[in-house]
């Protein structure tokens, strides 16, 4: 209850919303079912052997002994391959592309990034019953994909590009997980699944198209300069304001994110300001500097032009 | 040597004194004097009783009382708020800001911000909107609304720095 888990939903893979979670839950529900049985079997035949002490029967060890093993493991090899089967199954080669890039201790999204190559972070849209091919690379050390209620993990591995399907069966929000050491704020790297309806989903990635929210108050005028003149843009991008930065993650929606920080905490003014004064207290070990040469007032505007850019 | 006679005299006195004030006043006897004295002590030893186990009305808690306020729901807007990105407070886990001071025995701070004393009403009020009061301060009005302040001061003035 006092982590940040419950701001931002389940991490479970007991409630499932997508097809590699659904699958891989029945077979864990078949084997623990067949597991009981034959453990009920094997103490049943245990009980019958202490009974009829004597020997010569060989047939209880030929059909004990062999036979029901090869019968149980040929069944549930047979169950896991079909479960492997549908879930490693690859989308159709008109299915979208998604390439998500670990670093420490953040995710790059890029949808579609042989066409459009259109960029965001830390929060994966996708489709309500559409196969999405996912890429999975990483830009420093070995992390790891997991969104546990859609889908089984998969390692992001530098050098290299692993392939994986998701196929998100509910809407809603997900939330997801490194699942491989990575570093000291390792446990602070999560990820958000947001599932759309096929038409919102194709208005979201409309919107990554259009330049950035205008700022429209003064407040927010003063803090896109700040974000400009402190040299922000080195690092980040808002697209329309300023573009290149790719070190950092992409801001143009930031402040429509549910989460700052890679699902750590709520995206409001004031952790934007915390985390832009000191991002090395709230991660250990994240690269971005701390930027508290700001005066009071300057880092108040730049927080809130982040924020409205939604 | 002169004066150890007078100071034996005034010694016995004194001694003559408190020995039959005493002797007037053990319990039982009947006399006014005894009755008085009595009550002279019970009063003084009842301020003493509430002086040392500090029982009694507590003025201090009284001053930092928030009608109506929820204090469960406080905590909760204090942590999903993100106020730990800025400032360590006991209690939450993952608060650990340095941004800003700890919050740490906050209710027995003088000031707010070394600006505003701290009281319910200026502390909602600063909530609220902490440029109003301090027009430099690096701290953000977060859109509470008063409710939300009150319940959060509520919360805040339950760390008194004793764990």
């Amino acid at each position: 209850m006092n982590s940040t888990l419950d701001i931002f939903g389940s991490q479970t893979t007991l409630a499932q919303a997508g097809l590699g979670a659904e699958r891989t839950y029945a077979l864990t529900v078949a084997m623990s079912i067949a597991g009981v049985l034959l453990l009920l079997l094997i103490m049943v035949l245990i009980a019958l052997a202490w009974r009829a002490r004597g020997g010569g029967r060989h047939w209880w060890v030929i059909a004990g002994g062999i036979v029901l093993p090869l019968v149980a493991l040929s069944g549930l090899f047979v169950a896991s391959t079909l479960t492997l089967r549908a879930i490693a199954a690859p989308p159709p080669d008109d299915a979208l592309t998604v390439e998500v890039t670990g670093h420490q201790y953040w995710w790059e999204i890029v949808y579609d990034p042989e066409g459009r190559a259109l960029r965001d972070a830390n929060e994966l849209h996708l489709p309500k019953d559409r196969p999405v091919r996912v890429l999975l690379k990483s830009a420093d050390v070995i992390h790891s994909f997991w969104l546990p209620s859609i889908a089984g993990k998969m390692d992001m591995i530098p050098g290299r590009t692993n392939e994986t399907t998701l196929t998100a069966l509910e809407t809603g929000r997900f939330r997801g997980q490194c699942a491989e050491f990575c570093g000291l704020s390792h446990p602070l790297m999560a990820l958000e699944a947001v599932v759309l309806s096929e038409s919102e989903f194709h208005e979201f990635l409309d919107d990554l198209e259009d330049e950035a929210r205008d700022a429209v108050t003064p407040f927010e005028r003063q803090g896109r300069d700040v974000f400009l003149n402190a040299g922000c843009p080195a690092c980040h991008e808002v697209r329309g304001v300023a573009e290149g930065g790719r070190l950092g993650p992409d801001l143009s929606r930031v402040g429509g994110r549910e989460a700052l920080g890679a699902g750590m905490w709520r995206m409001n003014r004031g952790t934007l300001a915390g985390w832009i004064a000191d991002p090395e207290a709230m991660k250990p070990g994240a690269r971005m500097p701390a930027y508290n040469h700001l005066s009071g007032p300057d880092l108040r505007a730049v927080a809130a032009w982040l924020e409205s850019l939604e | 040597m002169s004066v150890v006679r007078p100071a034996l005299v005034l010694l016995g006195l004194a001694a003559a004194c408190v020995l039959g004030w005493w002797a007037l006043a053990v319990p039982g006897g009947r006399d006014p004097m005894g009755v008085a004295a009595r009550a002279a002590f019970r009063s003084v030893d009842e301020t003493f009783d509430r002086w040392r186990t500090g029982s009694g009305p507590d003025y201090r808690a009284a001053a930092k009382e928030i009608p109506g306020a929820d204090v469960r729901r406080g905590r909760t807007l204090v942590r999903t708020s993100g106020c730990g990105t800025c400032h360590a407070i006991p209690g939450l886990p993952g608060a650990r800001g340095t941004v800003g001071p700890s919050l740490e025995g906050f209710s027995r701070r003088a000031y707010i911000a070394g600006i505003l004393p701290n009281r319910p009403g200026d502390l909602v009020s600063w909530l609220m909107n902490p440029p109003r009061h301090a027009p430099d301060t690096a701290m953000p009005a977060l859109g509470l609304t008063e409710e939300d302040a009150r319940d959060m001061a509520a919360w805040l003035y339950t760390l008194d720095g004793i764990e």
